[in-house]
């Protein structure tokens, strides 16, 4: 006979209490994904990279010209808007090529984030792939497959892309997109065998853990157990290497534009740029100036995310 | 101990090996020999190409021409070069190694004279103004690409304040920029992870037993972790070394420097296949040197490893 009005009250208050008690849900992702929200350095860089990413995507749109052909009456040289002898077409000048240096710098957000982007995309499937596969099997497999890493991973990185990169230049291939698809194989070719060590080292720690023991116990098949409980719980430290190598691929691209062995010619990517403007660095320092800073701020800006996705997800943080 | 490093050093040679088989492949499957290379001048009378080929051994099948090669390079015979008719590809090499080796060995002290007393300074004085200028200079030191500084540093430098030359004159004036480039990255490096390490050996139990001890001051801790936080430093100066060896490419084409890596970007624009495979070789040895003595250190250093 409980009085209405009092039952409502307590049922009000339990149910608040318990609410308090319940809190938001926690987990290894909110948490981690709460840590690196607070870091400020972090969310910067964040934001600068989306920027970027949207610059490459509307760069049509945005850029005053076109980045690769030189309109007929421009002058190729011309200093950019705060230097003598300006022309107020072209706010940031033009190359030696009388190419409008703004529309370059603007597209040359697409061949950086390309760049960034579908390496990674390549070397984390593969990577998966062959780590899970050498992890989880054990055995012959997994020997084969880490000699065969080894194997890859004994050339020096840089070399082998100077190497390849000159082999390949000059060939249909190498022409392909620019130069790009060149790139983007000889990066995945060197960096499949990083990913893949971290994720079998993952996957071997994650193997001895009783949750798996238990999903075998109660016969879950061996793709369920992989997809299910392995993989997840190996991404960690993926997503560090991901956040990590993206900056890596921009300035390896950069650096052999930069040596001339990156993309082609036409293309307007930052490396290429400093390589194109180098000779005229006593008279108009600008046109070297104004894509490498371009080039630190990207890299600073993954730096920042590489450092707070790595804080927020350090194990040792989480106690 | 002997057997540890004799096997640290049977190890590197199969490396040895991969590395010139996979260079010597590419090279022969580049279009463009160096007779005809695409943006080459020279435009030769098909019976002088023949002549040509036949003199450097170029007609032979592809696996007679890699067995020779082989061959010459265990006997330290690189060939001569194409593009200067004469020479030999290591006398080539010789010339401009003096300059890389300087550089490459003066950036090697800079980065650890520098980044690893900054990163323990950091890390005993954490969370004050100079961890976090010094974690910050260390970030940008690390993120931004070894050719930017430069750039940034030769504009400013060289072209606005014309304290050093843009062109190689030899003074000693043009060795410190490129040195002090070179080495600024692996010293930012080191510097985020000296600190890092000393950070996570400064929270261990027996740092607290030993200030409970009574030892004193920060001094003697430092001594006890600063050798446990080297352990993990150590290793990381192979690649280390691997990134100087090949950051010499780049620096030496953004100051001018006479060097290797300059030789090799001229005679892979030239097809000079010889040069390019020495330099190639040549890099790749320094790199293989360079892991095979940091393993060796780590064994000796830390006497857990010993027995692997």
């Amino acid at each position: 006979m409980a009085v209405v009005g009092q039952a409502t009250t307590r049922d009000r208050d339990v149910t608040t209490l318990a609410g308090e008690l319940r809190g938001k849900p926690r987990g290894l992702w909110s948490d981690a994904w709460r840590r690196l929200r607070h870091n400020r350095a972090a969310t910067a860089g964040v934001i600068y990279i989306v920027l970027i990413c949207l610059l490459a995507v509307v760069a049509p749109l945005i850029a005053p010209d076109n980045p690769n052909y030189a309109s007929p009456t421009a002058q190729s040289n011309t200093p950019p808007i705060w230097s003598a002898g300006h022309d107020t077409r072209y706010l940031l000048g033009t190359d030696e090529l009388a190419r409008d240096e703004l529309s370059r710098l603007i597209y040359g957000t697409r061949v950086s984030m390309a760049v960034g982007i579908v390496p990674i995309a390549i070397i984390t499937v593969v990577g998966l792939l062959v780590g899970l596969t050498a992890g989880w099997a054990g055995g012959w497999i997994d020997n084969v497959l880490m000699r065969l890493v080894d194997a890859v991973y004994a050339f020096p990185a840089f070399l082998f892309f100077i190497v390849l990169a000159t082999v390949l230049r000059d060939t249909g291939f190498g022409r392909l997109l620019g130069g790009l698809v060149m790139l983007f194989t000889a990066f995945a070719i060197v960096g499949w065998t990083d990913m893949s060590r971290l994720v079998r080292s993952q996957v071997l720690s994650v193997k001895q853990r009783e949750y798996i023991e238990a999903a075998r116990a109660i016969g879950a098949p061996t793709w369920r157990i992989v997809m299910k409980h392995v993989l997840p719980n190996s991404l960690a430290p993926v997503i560090v290497a991901i956040a990590f190598g993206v900056p890596s691929y921009i300035l390896a691209e950069a650096s052999l534009s930069f040596l001339g062995l990156g993309v082609q010619a036409s293309v307007p990517s930052w490396g290429s740029m400093v390589f194109d403007g180098f000779p005229a660095i006593l008279g108009q320092p600008a046109f070297v100036i104004m894509p490498s800073l371009l080039i630190a701020l990207i890299m600073l800006a993954f730096t920042f995310l590489g450092d707070g996705v790595r804080d927020a997800l350090d194990p040792q943080a989480m106690q | 101990m002997i057997g540890f490093i004799l096997r640290r050093v049977l190890a590197a040679i199969p490396v040895l090996w991969i590395v010139i088989t996979v260079t010597f492949g590419l090279m022969h499957a580049a279009p463009g020999g160096p007779w005809n290379a695409l943006n080459s001048r020279k435009l030769l009378d098909p019976a002088l190409e023949a002549a040509f080929n036949h003199q450097y051994g170029l007609d032979k099948p592809l696996y007679v021409q890699y067995l020779n090669y082989l061959g010459n390079v265990i006997h330290f015979n690189f060939g001569t070069s194409f593009e200067q008719q004469g020479t030999g590809a290591a006398a080539l090499i010789m010339q401009g190694f003096p300059y890389s080796a300087a550089i490459g060995i003066v950036a090697f002290i800079f980065a650890v004279a520098a980044g690893v007393p900054l990163g323990i300074l950091a890390a005993v004085k954490q969370n004050s103004w100079i961890d976090h200028t010094s974690l910050f200079g260390a970030t940008a030191g690390y993120a931004i690409p070894s050719f930017v500084i430069g750039i940034f540093l030769l504009v400013i430098f060289g072209v606005d304040l014309g304290w050093v030359s843009i062109l190689w004159n030899g003074s000693w004036t043009n060795y410190v920029l490129p040195s002090i480039v070179l080495g600024l990255g692996p010293a930012a490096f080191m510097a985020r992870l000296t600190r890092a390490t000393m950070l996570e050996e400064m929270h261990h139990e027996y740092v607290r037993t030993a200030r409970a001890k009574g030892l004193r001051g920060t001094v003697v801790i430092v001594r006890h972790v600063v050798r446990n936080a080297m352990i993990p430093v150590v290793t990381v100066m192979g690649p280390t070394i691997a990134a100087l060896v090949t950051g010499t490419i780049i620096i030496e084409e953004v100051f001018n420097v006479p060097g290797m890596g300059h030789l090799y970007i001229t005679s892979i624009d030239a097809r000079d296949y010889p040069v390019i495979m020495a330099t190639t070789l040549l890099y790749a040895f320094f790199i293989i040197l360079g892991n095979m003595l940091v393993d060796i250190t780590y064994g000796l250093i830390d006497p857990r490893i010993k027995t692997t």
